[in-house]
């Protein structure tokens, strides 16, 4: 059952996730995007 | 004449004026789906199942709980439901866009800033981390990924977070227009963008969903059920070779599913769990995280442009797309574009990034598991 309760400390921690969160995003984006630049220049069936 | 209405007069009256709360939040969603054609799929038997759920005493050896409660352990306790439905949705999806333009798939990464903001919101007012990450999903505008995230994080909370997710992917249309205004200037919102299509060949378009999978699998693993079943289905699709399976996927099994899914979530959705502050509370949090999903966005765009040369420079709108709510999102900036300039055609950028937030949000729910699974 959800009690409303202020928690700061639970707050502030929760910006490691956020920070972690976006960058493993980002990370895998860019991979990915590495990636397809790569593939659009081969040409295996024309 | 007693033994009639024994079922009336043995009701509990305060459990019963919940019940009746759930049957008018039924009735909302039916008309939603009926009358406003909002995600009609599934509100639909969401919203005849919480009747279906909340009518009274109906827990006999025969009652519907059992019946629903035994598709829930079958299909959704385990997530075979939603990841079943990831293949329908993987041959739905065409990777066109972003594999002809891959700069697009950056604002798919932005735009779930909602998620971890939502997070951090949800932890401040008192839920623990793992209820707030499944209420941060909610910013995911994924059903499936939703469903999946909350089963294992927070299957207590499933109810309102699904109709949470469903209904505010159903209302982007009335979300995001303000957001996007607020956020970009007219000048801003009538950069027009030259559409100069390149050819995506046959082999990139098979090799990409075997490398998300691969790459996503790696980085992220707890994205690895999700990603794997939506590539799977688009690598159907792609192949050339599958047609027959490919259309099946789309159609029949997507359909059937969904069925099953929307009437099985409605299980969660019992008045004694459902009807408190709590759920409220949860339905305000998904708000939040589609607002700051669509800043997420705009913002990475307009980062963009500050390093962009004048002519190249994106319309922050498209940012605005990189949320998983496919197609509305795209459609909706490509409808404001063309408010303020009546030549201004951004859809198959908006396309991209939208098809890019599909790929964005599995991943960040896949982070999301990792943290705290």
């Amino acid at each position: 059952m959800f009690e409303f309760n202020i928690n700061f400390e639970a707050f502030l921690e929760s910006f490691k996730y956020m920070g972690l969160g976006m960058l493993g995003i980002f990370i895998v984006m860019g991979i990915l995007i590495g990636f397809i630049v790569a593939l659009n220049r081969i040409r295996f069936f024309k | 004449m007693e033994a009639l209405f024994k079922n009336i007069l043995e009701l509990d009256g305060d459990l019963f004026l919940k019940q009746l709360v759930m049957w008018v939040i039924g009735g909302v969603l039916i008309f939603l789906a009926i009358k406003k054609k909002m995600e009609p799929t599934l509100l639909l038997p969401m919203g005849f199942g919480a009747i279906l759920m909340n009518l009274p005493n109906n827990s006999g050896t025969a009652g519907v709980s059992e019946v629903l409660e035994t598709l829930y352990e079958a299909g959704i306790a385990n997530e075979l439901f939603p990841l079943i439905l990831f293949i329908g949705i993987g041959a739905m999806i065409d990777f066109g866009p972003i594999l002809s333009n891959p700069k697009l798939m950056i604002f798919g990464a932005a735009a779930q800033f909602g998620i971890f903001m939502t997070l951090s919101l949800a932890s401040l007012v008192g839920f623990d981390f793992k209820e707030a990450a499944s209420i941060a999903i909610i910013g995911a505008a994924d059903g499936p990924t939703s469903i999946v995230v909350a089963t294992q994080l927070a299957p207590h909370l499933l109810g309102p977070i699904t109709v949470a997710a469903y209904s505010y992917m159903a209302l982007v249309p009335v979300v995001q227009p303000p957001i996007i205004k607020l956020c970009t200037t007219k000048k801003e919102r009538r950069i027009r963008m030259p559409y100069s299509p390149a050819s995506v060949s046959k082999f990139t378009r098979i090799v990409f969903p075997i490398l998300v999978t691969i790459i996503t699998g790696m980085l992220a693993p707890g994205a690895v059920a999700l990603i794997g079943f939506l590539m799977f289905g688009n690598l159907i699709r792609e192949c050339g070779v599958l047609e027959s399976l490919s259309e099946t996927a789309q159609k029949v099994l997507a359909n059937l599913i969904t069925i099953f899914l929307g009437i099985t979530v409605a299980f969660t959705m019992k008045a004694e769990a459902f009807v408190n502050w709590g759920t409220v509370i949860i339905l305000g949090l998904g708000l939040i995280a589609f607002i700051f999903d669509t800043f997420g966005g705009i913002m990475i765009a307009k980062l963009m442009n500050l390093f962009l040369p004048e002519g190249k420079k994106i319309n922050p709108m498209v940012g605005a797309a990189g949320i998983s709510a496919f197609p509305m999102s795209a459609r909706i900036v490509n409808r404001i574009g063309l408010e303020e300039d009546n030549q201004n055609f951004l859809l198959v950028h908006s396309i991209g990034a939208n098809v890019s937030g599909q790929i964005g949000s599995v991943i960040a729910g896949g982070l999301i598991l990792n943290f705290f699974l």
